[in-house]
């Protein structure tokens, strides 16, 4: 599983990308050269050279290391906001998925009512009425995306549930908790794992417009989106304020959808002959 | 209490149409005993097999009977047991031994976690049951009796087994690595629902001679479930027929012929002469 994992092209070239924007996260201070909020009106709008990679923002701001840090945002945003989806989706899903009946009944329309929520509309209500905060906004897109997750994981464990192993689990005298955390739960994560890979990209992608909207992580903390925004006045004479980011935006988003394309083909591949 | 279990008057019927599934079974396992129960497929054993524990599906409904078990001295009524009871009950008094051995282990840890886990939670209740990783430890006295348990079924390296994925073993393995479950629970009582089924016949033949030699080394007794009257002819004190959700009447075992002279029951008789060695003997 491992071996075909590495040796599918699709996966490792997402793998790389994700991996490649990670590593410019942690390795933020290291890599950049200047500090990313130091202020120099001399150096402002500068194009890409030598010194300044990235040029310079309309303040004189080194944008490489900007974008670096920007990373740290985007990418702890992305993870956070998926960690608490995926916490909230795997447990409701599986309380569903196990105990059925009415249990099942409340939670799956509970989340039928949250996917009638225009889901971006209501993070921004919800922001709009909220402190804009890198942990409120990481939590707020965590509450909103896990409905996908619970599904998931209800389809599996129905389908596990009346597998024998689970039977005998049962008959050798494990309690409801422990079949449904050491025996349902592992055994339903595959799926779940494509998914959470794809949420990750769609979480960075809406932390990205709510910050260009102006909502999201304030200035002077830099984050992808607010660099765009503050970009956009200056559009016509520094074309490489919006590129950078915007490259950086496409690659980790593009990279995290590839892995979930590769996992998801090794994960069928897989299933299909039973290992 | 003299047997082991007592099953009085045990009904079954199907949640939504009512229709009776199992008709009223009353029998009993002696202690130290293999209690062998024969009948076509769909005859009502598996389902018997598993009301007896209250492990049924929600499709079918356990509607009347009792099922009174010899546990810790006492007499104990399964069917007005309470859910935590019940949880010691099951893996402490009774094991179970399913039709697909493969199917019934987690495919996701290595077999021998499993058996670890088993002795970890039954033995070790109360630290154990509240925490929900066990505590795996290199060296520790669940290491060992696993180790051993695996041993004891026959496997030459059970280091080696102990870190193999369900996938990894062979069917025989995987029945021996689920008799070893039972050894470190040591039940009183151990079911085995046609535990052969998917076997080849000499596998078979020695997953049979090991369940006899573990029921006999644990003084526990055995409720052997299969269609496969010769097998049972061969290792059973007693056999219960059953047909169509009903018992039709129990035999006790013996290489004497003769035995089957007083059986009454059309079923049990046509049975019986349906195997080659009373084929051109009367019963009579």
């Amino acid at each position: 599983m491992n071996k075909r994992l590495f040796r599918n092209k699709t996966f490792c070239a997402g793998a790389f990308l994700a991996v490649l924007v990670i590593v410019c996260a942690i390795a933020a201070p290291v890599l950049s050269r200047h500090d990313p909020s130091r202020i120099s009106v001399t150096e402002a709008l500068l194009g890409p050279s030598g010194n300044h990679f990235f040029g310079t923002d309309s303040l004189g701001r080194d944008l490489f290391s900007r974008v670096l840090y920007g990373a740290r945002v985007s990418v702890l945003v992305g993870f956070v906001a998926v960690g608490i989806a995926a916490v909230i989706g795997i447990f409701l899903g599986a309380l569903a998925g196990f105990f059925g009946s009415w249990v099942d009944e409340v939670l799956m329309r509970f989340v039928d009512i949250m996917l009638c929520f225009p889901t971006f509309f209501l993070i921004l209500t919800v922001v709009a009425l909220m402190e804009p905060s890198l942990l409120n906004i990481m939590v707020i897109i965590g509450l909103t995306s896990w409905m996908g997750i619970a599904r998931i994981i209800r389809a599996q464990v129905l389908s596990l549930k009346t597998q024998e192993f689970i039977l005998a689990a049962r008959m050798l005298g494990f309690s409801n908790l422990r079949i449904i955390m050491r025996h349902l739960i592992p055994n339903a994560l595959g799926p779940v794992i494509v998914h959470t890979t794809l949420s990750v990209a769609s979480a960075i992608f809406v932390e990205s417009s709510l910050s260009f909207l102006g909502i999201g992580v304030q200035p002077p903390t830099p984050s992808w989106g607010n660099i765009l925004m503050e970009a956009k006045s200056t559009l016509g004479v520094a074309w490489w304020i919006t590129v950078f980011p915007g490259i950086f935006i496409f690659t980790t988003v593009f990279g995290f959808n590839l892995m979930a394309d590769g996992l998801k083909d090794v994960m069928e591949h897989a299933e299909s002959t039973g290992r | 209490m003299q047997n082991l279990l007592d099953v009085n008057e045990l009904t079954v019927t199907a949640a939504q149409t009512n229709a009776v599934l199992v008709d009223r079974v009353s029998f009993s396992v002696r202690r130290n005993e293999t209690l062998g129960m024969v009948g076509f497929s769909a005859a009502g054993k598996t389902l018997t097999a598993l009301s007896l524990f209250r492990l049924l599906p929600d499709t079918v409904r356990l509607v009347s009977g009792s099922v009174r078990i010899a546990y810790q001295e006492k007499t104990l009524d399964i069917l007005s047991a309470s859910e935590a009871q019940l949880g010691s009950i099951r893996g402490a008094f009774v094991a179970y031994i399913f039709q697909e051995p493969r199917k019934s282990l987690n495919p996701v840890y290595p077999v021998g976690r499993q058996i670890e886990e088993l002795f970890l939670y039954h033995t070790d209740v109360p630290s154990q049951q509240a925490r929900l990783l066990p505590n795996f430890r290199e060296g520790g006295q669940a290491r060992r009796q696993t180790l051993e348990a695996l041993r004891h079924v026959g496997f030459t390296h059970p280091d080696r087994i102990y870190h193999c994925f369900p996938h990894q073993l062979s069917g025989g393995e995987c029945q021996r690595v689920i008799i070893a479950c039972a050894v470190v629970l040591k039940p009183s009582l151990i079911i085995a629902d046609e535990p052969t089924a998917s076997l080849d016949v000499t596998t078979e033949a020695r997953v049979v001679r090991l369940l006899q030699e573990v029921r006999r080394s644990l003084g526990a007794s055995l409720l052997f479930i299969t269609h496969n009257l010769p097998l049972l002819r061969k290792i059973a004190d007693r056999m219960v027929f059953i047909n169509q959700g009903k018992i039709c009447g129990v035999v006790t075992n013996g290489d004497d012929v003769s035995v089957y002279a007083q059986v009454q029951d059309p079923y049990i008789r046509e049975v019986l002469q349906s195997m080659p060695s009373f084929q051109g003997k009367k019963l009579r």
